[in-house]
């Protein structure tokens, strides 16, 4: 029980310092622009006085002023007036479709190139050669070629907007071929090492087939194929925004580059703070299953 | 030598396109020679400004092998001197340190690249700081881990053991080992801080540079590809070689 208090303390405490480093961030990028915000906010109202009252602002006294106005962050207005909140909850919503479909969509196509290698040995090599080089290419390339080809060559599906979940099936397709041959490589990798295992090559002694041998591999995949997810979070984040500002969709990416050419640090803030307690929570959770399995080995 | 025969030519490629680039003249504009078909004078074709394709793509590789190298050797400097501090720091500021590196992993490393680079006026030294920023915390955490595990090699406990004091250990011991690890970070971390400085400049973040860099040309000559592809292909073309290249080569630093 003590130990259970312990951890959970620890993981707290961690998400607080995730919290301070992002506040530190947003004063800094507020300092790093002395009025700029405040200009687009006070827009013509502003008078030249307050202005320059704004700009010599020091450091501290933003640090102060961010930290005194951190209690009311749910009904933090953004520099157009509006509400913080909704915006947020609905970027998330989109982001959350988006990741929902990569991560349904980068399956299958793993899964159809594990099969391929596994019962056509020749496309092995091939597969495991444009897996490797699709894991290298810039995932804003794979986007303007699915514009390219699936929007304007074939004009199957629309290039842009999130108007309805057809517009997500383009850019989860985008992000999905790279992670699908990243899944691709490490279980591969993975179903190799098992291989050698007493359990497999006892299979093989009482001759079951390759299907039933596959399928145990398989079967012992299920944890990698979890850490990976966890550990990939950030990565496919980082892939969304790219993707979001590519196909114009209104998820959390789009949202953060939208304040930042606004200068808009609270929403700058809110952003990057529900972006980092995902990305924290699925570290944590991947570290509590690494934990538990080294316990059970 | 034998049998990586791909890995040496992706060398000679890199080291081909450095040559070319550092040694090529800066395109000039010529607002008469605009939009030009590949010929013999402009092997790929001119841009709007009448630049030389070839010319532009080959100084863009350029910058972002420069400037990739360059944050990354910083990133790379700050987190091994930070390490060796590490190293000597009482255990609690040991794990305090470590907790922040955690934290900061959090945090998707574009997202801070491009709120710094945004933030920052356009110049050569924000794109750097945007991306040593946002690199630091995972080549961190790599010699953290790296700092673990030599810290528990026999020869250093038994140094230790026999009373040799901390900074003797770092010194002699510790830190050598540290900057071998750091040196195969290097090689097999380039690619992918090739890969980030890419998409950032695809993103809008720009040095400001008279020599576009290849993200920043793909994203502004996208846009031509069906009146004419071979403006909007080459700079993608060249930024695959560039990254297969470097992939290439650092899987032979990491088989040797």
């Amino acid at each position: 029980m003590k130990g259970l208090v312990l951890r959970a303390g620890r993981a707290i405490a961690g998400w607080l310092t995730v919290l301070c480093l992002i506040f530190l961030l947003a004063v800094f990028l507020q300092h790093l622009r002395k009025g700029s915000a405040e200009e687009v906010l006070m827009g013509q109202r502003g008078t030249k006085e307050s202005l320059t009252t704004l700009k010599d602002q020091s450091f501290t006294s933003r640090l102060a002023e961010l930290a005194a106005a951190l209690p009311d962050i749910l009904s933090w207005k953004t520099l157009r007036g509006t509400l913080v909140l909704p915006q947020i909850g609905h970027a998330l919503a989109s982001t959350a479709i988006l990741s929902g479909l990569s991560l349904l969509f980068s399956i299958l196509l793993g899964l159809a190139m594990l099969l391929a290698a596994e019962f056509l040995p020749r496309s092995a090599g091939p597969l495991a050669s444009a897996a490797t080089a699709i894991n290298t290419t810039p995932i804003f390339l794979i986007g303007i070629f699915f514009i390219w080809f699936f929007a304007f060559a074939l004009r199957l599906l629309p290039s842009g907007g999130d108007g309805g979940l057809r517009f997500f099936i383009l850019p989860a397709l985008a992000i999905a071929v790279k992670f699908g041959a990243r899944l691709f490589l490490l279980l591969r990798n993975y179903m190799d090492e098992l291989e050698g295992k007493v359990f497999i090559l006892r299979a093989r002694a009482f001759g079951l087939t390759n299907r039933r041998v596959f399928l145990h591999k398989l079967a012992n995949c299920a944890m990698p194929f979890v850490i990976f997810w966890l550990i990939e979070t950030a990565s496919l984040f980082s892939g969304a925004v790219i993707i979001e500002s590519l196909f114009s969709i209104h998820g959390l990416g789009q949202l953060l580059l939208f304040a930042i050419l606004q200068y808009d640090i609270r929403l700058i803030f809110a952003n990057l703070v529900v972006i980092a307690t995902i990305v924290y929570l699925t570290s944590l959770l991947q570290k509590i299953i690494a934990a538990s399995q080294k316990r059970d080995a | 030598m034998k049998g990586h025969a791909r890995q040496w030519l992706s060398i000679f490629v890199l080291v081909a396109i450095l040559l070319a680039g550092v040694l090529a003249a800066d395109p000039v504009i010529d607002l008469s020679k605009a939009f030009q078909p590949p010929s013999r004078e402009f092997w790929l074709g001119s841009t709007p400004l009448g630049q030389s394709v070839v010319t532009l793509v080959v100084t863009g590789a350029v910058s972002t092998l420069l400037l990739s190298t360059g944050a990354l050797l910083a990133a790379l400097a700050v987190a091994f001197a930070c390490s060796g501090l590490f190293y000597l720091a009482p255990r609690p500021a040991q794990q305090m340190y470590a907790g922040l590196v955690d934290a900061w992993l959090a945090i998707p490393g574009i997202f801070i690249a491009l709120s710094i680079g945004y933030f920052l006026p356009q110049s050569f030294l924000s794109v750097l700081t945007a991306l040593v920023l946002s690199e630091f915390a995972p080549l961190q955490k790599f010699l953290l881990q790296r700092l673990e595990g030599i810290r528990q090699a026999e020869y250093i406990t038994m140094a230790a053991v026999m009373g040799a004091p901390a900074t003797h250990r770092l010194r002699l011991h510790v830190l050598p080992r540290l900057a071998r690890e750091t040196g195969f970070l290097f090689v097999v971390s380039l690619p992918s801080v090739a890969l980030s400085l890419a998409s950032l400049e695809f993103l809008g973040v720009q040095t400001g540079s008279e020599r576009m860099s290849l993200g920043l040309q793909i994203a502004i000559y996208k846009d031509y590809i069906w009146l004419y592809p071979h403006l909007s292909l080459a700079p993608v073309a060249m930024l695959l070689i560039t990254l297969f290249c470097l992939n290439s080569a650092s899987r032979l630093v990491r088989r040797a």
